[in-house]
């Protein structure tokens, strides 16, 4: 690592005492702590969904007694949704990218940055504290009056854990919106912004407009809980439904925080692995903003048999099938991207060919249920399980770790053994069919969710299921082991060994403390291909060679 | 290593941040009307009630948005996020209402 | 391998056929989209010799036609869903009344003719039934595969559901939203007989017709004593209340439906009838829903009008803005806002814990109920086999420990004051459960129906339905 320009060495040589990460304002190492909690937090939720797979494969609840199985989908859910899913790609690839796909030095708040990291680390330390305590039970969806009036176990803590963790991504939401704005280099104007950055743009948005909705939510939980105030109790004339409007109205726009910034990500993965301009750039753009608005609208078609008024019912049913346009939409022009390209299977594009396919079979099979009449059969049973973990592990965590794989080069300056990343993409793919395909099967059949002991007609399809997601284990594990082997023994990685466009690519690997030397000036859109190997334009301070 | 070469952009914070008194004469008028709230409770005046309580939360939220978020005095970019966010309050609302306000009463025969 | 449960409620059919035209279009899509990707992969991969000439077009048509075809399709999809929705919430209005009280973690079902039934529901084949639910406690939520129909049953509130058994056989019933510990084991099934088998099952378990039970508690919980015709004290008269609309003391105006019944006998501070002094006691915590429901249909055979009434509801059911018409509860914003419940009642109980002697009737048996037991019994295993026979055995009707479950002042000021009585109550219902499993063990290991409502029960006032 020569990289002595003006812009600073090499982040990661920029000190190596502990307290230079964990005081640091450097975006990248931000993002870098971040990986670390989200990994640490993915394993936790993971041993939690490997102890519930481990139950299902019998239909006598004989593992473990219910009261450990509800806390172990609880803490399998809650982990998952807040601690994983929720900051995984915008606080890590997020934040380490978007100043530099802008041609930023850092975001527009960087103090700010490390101090939502600490609000999450201390969020999933009360969560830590209440698995350790003894967990909570009530779903990760917290419904009352069950965890308000019934439940014993810890939801204080799980709530004040989540409430805190909330925070953090209002916090993250404002600097990336912040630093869009204001951070832009010149020439970077709005319709050249790559996709990436447009969905971490909308991601924000959400996270901005709907996390303080979560926490006001949660906030009553604990009033309830402490003081009986009576606003969901149907004994002090309160309305448990409306608990729902409240949990869902942060809730559905949620999940909409996972997956829009896998959509963004993956548009760079298929250019980047097509050589090609992405299809349609002005509607893969209104698509996502379309998604971020339209997602507010449609909360309430998780309560289609909720007791919500019919007539309510219907206008969140068409509601919900605007969001599966915007969704075809998207998998049309990443298809048509393809075309005409000239493209390498390399690990990452594996993954985002498998995020496609994947997402596609989650959003098909949210169109069943967002027609009211299908849903009342459906929901609440395995079918909206599978449905959900397509869009959400087949869709976000495989965008994830495509993305992790896409940029390893730039963030470590290593490259990872070609091969292994391969053959873990494709078991990923598999193993993670094999797991949630019998679980749509299982919904079809009748199995409701967050059985622990189950009729035995739904066997055969459980033990499918769960031979599934040992596979995906070990396809999770696999890169976990490879990549930590690369940080030591992997090659050392050029400037841009994909040959990408975008901004990031034009500064070392890994980049310099500031990023740029000089700040970079954008005279054309994104997805600049083909690139000429030769003809990369070297205006930026010489890569640092390997 | 220049200054960045596009034009600054800074965040105009309005004439002066409110004074300590101002933001204590708040409070004081916050903890006044919330007295107001409580006190309204005892005298029954029927549906004025309702009227009566919603007409105080709305003086709380505008001295809220007035002096403590500074609304009035600063840039109309604040004013329209903070009216960002009421629309999606009123977001909730409406759409929330839509059930409530169209349950059909359960009648047996 | 067929994995759909089999069609056995009329509006199964036409739900199946919405599922199938979804399947076979998405598999169109998924087909297609991965027939091209293939192509275009093998195509355009890396060193092969395609022609790549050409500058991208500009694409607007592509584009507006794979946003308009979804378009049109999704509406389309809508409408046919919408259509079959609107069958499925609105129910015909021949449709014979079931109701169903939930709880942790078991359904009971009361008939009108007094049929009582745990975890078991007995249908006539053709006949449309439908279901008046509410809970005990948490949410629930009644689901048949092979109806293709669910509902959330909630506390404090009456939830419908409607639907037509046309196969004859057992069906599996299960609970679909989470409802605590045995959530899993809160099942049971559907039996559905010809009318003629079923108008027998209904002779060989008939009690005290569910009115006639109305009428027992009526006089046993005091109602009597103001609401009676010669009482002295000053309270509305209930004769012919069910279906009219009552005067509010704060002007408004109110349809006695269920609802209002349910809640002025658990909440009578939230709605006083205009020219009553607001003097009645809550109930909450102290009557269990199956007995609120006996009260009402006691109430409704005080006089309901069928005819008229059920003009008005068909009306009602049209549209929500028919309730306008009739002056229904729309007339204040309060009112509109929460529409099941707005004032919070004086007393702070939790009735979802409270059980006193009046609400416990039956005692849940199977080992699965009991939260503690690591093995349980499947909810389909053999014991549950013959429990709809068996259950209807009686016992002597003081049945041990069932004092009051919760503390009514279990809404403490101190936080951990409230944690604990919570706990309380939950070690009670466990310990409850626990006996209810050593008592069906000395009965045989099924349900145990422990005794009726005494000896006051009688066949007066008994109100012939349909």
């Amino acid at each position: 690592m020569t990289a002595t320009d003006a812009a600073g060495g090499n982040y990661l040589l920029a000190g190596n005492t502990l307290r230079s990460w964990l005081l640091t304002h450097d975006h990248k190492r931000i993002a870098i702590l971040y990986t670390a909690g989200i990994t640490f937090f993915f394993l936790c939720g993971g041993v939690a969904a490997a102890l519930i797979r481990l139950e299902l494969v019998t239909p006598a609840g004989d593992l473990m007694s219910p009261e450990t199985y509800n806390k172990a989908f609880t803490f399998h859910g809650v982990v998952m949704v807040w601690f994983f899913l929720v900051p995984s790609i915008p606080a890590t690839l997020g934040n380490f990218l978007l100043p530099l796909m802008i041609g930023a030095r850092d975001v527009a708040f960087p103090r700010l940055n490390l101090f939502s990291f600490y609000l999450y680390a201390g969020g999933g330390l009360f969560t830590i504290a209440c698995l350790l305590a003894g967990g909570v039970d009530t779903g990760w969806t917290f419904y009352t009056p069950f965890s308000t009036m019934f439940s014993n176990t810890h939801v204080m803590l799980a709530v004040v854990g989540v409430f805190i963790v909330g925070f953090s991504s209002i916090l993250t939401g404002i600097n990336f919106i912040v630093t869009i704005h204001t951070l832009r280099t010149r020439g970077m104007t709005w319709f050249r912004l790559p996709l990436f950055v447009w969905s971490l743009y909308g991601v924000a948005l959400v996270m901005v407009l709907a996390t303080p909705v979560l926490a006001m939510t949660l906030a009553l939980i604990a009033l309830e809980r402490l003081f009986g105030i009576g606003l969901f109790d149907p004994a002090l004339g309160g309305d448990p439904v409306l608990f729902q409007h409240f949990f869902w109205f942060y809730s559905h726009p949620a999940v909409y925080i996972m997956i829009l910034p896998a959509m963004g990500l993956v548009s760079e993965l298929i250019t980047a692995g097509a050589r090609r301009r992405i299809f349609g750039y002005n509607f893969m753009v209104y698509s996502l903003l379309g998604i971020s608005v339209v997602g507010f609208f449609v909360w309430g078609h998780h309560m289609f048999v909720a007791g919500q008024s019919m007539y309510a019912s219907i206008v969140f049913s068409i509601l919900s099938f605007m969001i599966g346009v915007f969704s075809a939409i998207k998998v049309f022009n990443w298809t048509a991207s393809l075309y005409k390209g000239d493209i390498t299977f390399s690990a990452w594009m594996i993954y985002a060919l498998g995020f496609v396919g994947l997402f596609m079979l989650g959003g098909l099979t949210g169109i069943f249920v967002a027609a009211v009449a299908l849903d009342v059969g459906l929901t609440d049973t395995y079918f909206v399980v599978s449905h959900f973990h397509y869009i959400m592990v087949g869709g976000s965590v495989m965008a994830y770790l495509g993305g992790i794989h896409f940029w390893w080069p730039k963030i470590t300056g290593r490259m990872y053994p070609e091969m292994w990343a391969r053959f873990a993409a494709i078991l990923m793919f598999f193993g993670f069919n094999l797991t949630f395909f019998p679980q749509y099967l299982l919904g079809v059949a009748g199995m409701p969710r967050r059985y622990q002991s189950y009729a035995p007609q739904f066997q055969v399809l459980n033990v499918l299921s769960s031979a599934g997601a040992s596979l995906l284990a070990v396809a999770y594990l696999m890169p976990l082991a490879y990549l930590l082997w690369s940080l030591r023994y992997g090659a050392r990685a050029g400037a841009n060994p994909w040959r990408a466009a975008g901004l990031e690519w034009k500064t070392t690997s890994p980049p310099p403390v500031r990023n740029f030397g000089e700040p970079p000036v954008v005279e054309g859109g994104p997805y600049d291909y083909p690139v000429p190997t030769a003809k990369v334009r070297a205006t930026r301070p010489e890569p640092a060679g390997p | 290593m220049n200054a960045r070469t596009r034009q600054p952009r800074s965040h105009r914070s309005g004439p002066r941040p409110p004074s300590l008194a101002s933001n204590l004469w708040a409070l004081v008028a916050l903890l006044a009307l919330l007295g107001l709230t409580a006190g309204s409770a005892f005298i029954p005046m029927g549906a004025f009630n309702t009227v009566a309580n919603v007409g105080i939360a709305v003086a709380k939220a505008l001295i809220v948005m007035i002096i403590y978020m500074r609304l009035a005095t600063d840039s109309p970019l604040l004013r329209m996020v903070a009216m960002a966010g009421f629309a999606w309050l009123a977001l909730l609302v409406a759409l929330g209402l839509a059930d409530l306000l169209t349950r059909v009463p359960l009648l047996g025969s | 391998m067929n994995f759909r449960p089999p069609q056995a409620s009329s509006l199964a059919a036409s739900i199946d056929q919405l599922f199938l035209a979804m399947l076979i279009l998405s598999a169109i899509v998924v087909v297609g989209v991965f027939a091209v990707m293939l192509w275009f992969g093998i195509r355009y991969r890396h060193g092969s010799t395609a022609n790549r000439s050409g500058e991208q077009h500009r694409h607007l048509g592509i584009e507006s036609t794979w946003v308009l075809v979804p378009f049109v399709l999704f509406m389309g999809l809508f409408y046919w869903s919408t259509h079959i929705w609107r069958e499925l919430r609105i129910p015909p209005a021949d449709a014979a009344p079931v109701y169903v009280v939930a709880k942790q973690w078991m359904w009971k079902v009361q008939h009108p003719g007094g049929q009582r039934e745990i975890d078991t529901l007995h249908v006539p084949l053709g006949q449309p039934i439908r279901l008046i639910m509410t809970s005990q406690d948490v949410i629930h939520s009644f689901y048949v595969p092979a109806f293709r129909l669910k509902q959330d049953v909630l506390p404090g509130r009456y939830t419908e559901m409607w639907f037509t058994a046309t196969k004859e056989g057992t069906f599996d019933l299960f609970c679909a939203e989470f409802c605590g510990t045995d959530h899993s084991r809160m099942g049971g099934r559907v039996v559905v007989m010809p009318p003629a088998e079923y108008a027998r099952w209904l002779a060989g378990h008939a009690g005290t017709d569910l009115a006639a039970q109305g009428a027992a508690l009526f006089r046993q919980f005091g109602c009597s004593g103001c609401h009676g015709a010669r009482s002295a004290v000053h309270a509305p008269s209930l004769e012919n209340l069910y279906g009219s609309t009552v005067a509010l003391s704060d002007g408004a105006q109110v349809l006695a439906d269920d609802r209002y019944l349910h809640d002025s006998i658990l909440l009578p501070g939230k709605e006083i009838t205009a020219g009553y002094a607001p003097i009645m006691p809550s109930f909450a915590g102290r009557i269990g829903e199956e007995d609120v429901l006996a009260l009402i249909e006691y109430l409704k055979s005080r006089g309901a009008e069928p005819a008229s009434f059920r003009g008005k509801s068909e009306q009602l059911r049209q549209t929500p803005s028919g309730r306008g018409t009739l002056g229904g509860p729309t007339s204040t914003s309060a009112d509109s806002a929460t529409l099941n419940n707005v004032i919070p009642a004086k007393a702070g109980i939790h009735f979802a814990v409270g059980s006193v002697e009046a609400t416990s009737k039956w005692i849940p048996a199977f080992a699965g109920m009991t939260p503690s037991f690591g093995v349980a019994p499947n909810i389909l295993g053999p014991s549950e086999a013959e429990a709809g026979e068996t259950w209807e055995r009686s016992s002597p009707s003081s049945a041990p420990g069932f004092a009051t479950a919760a503390d009514p002042t279990a809404h403490a000021s101190s936080p951990e004051n409230v944690t604990h009585q919570r706990g309380a109550s939950r070690d009670t219902r466990t310990a409850e459960l626990g006996l209810g499993h050593s008592q069906a063990t000395d009965s045989g290991g099924l349900l145990v129906r422990a005794g009726d409502h005494g000896s006051s029960n009688t066949d007066e006032g008994s109100h012939d339905r349909d």
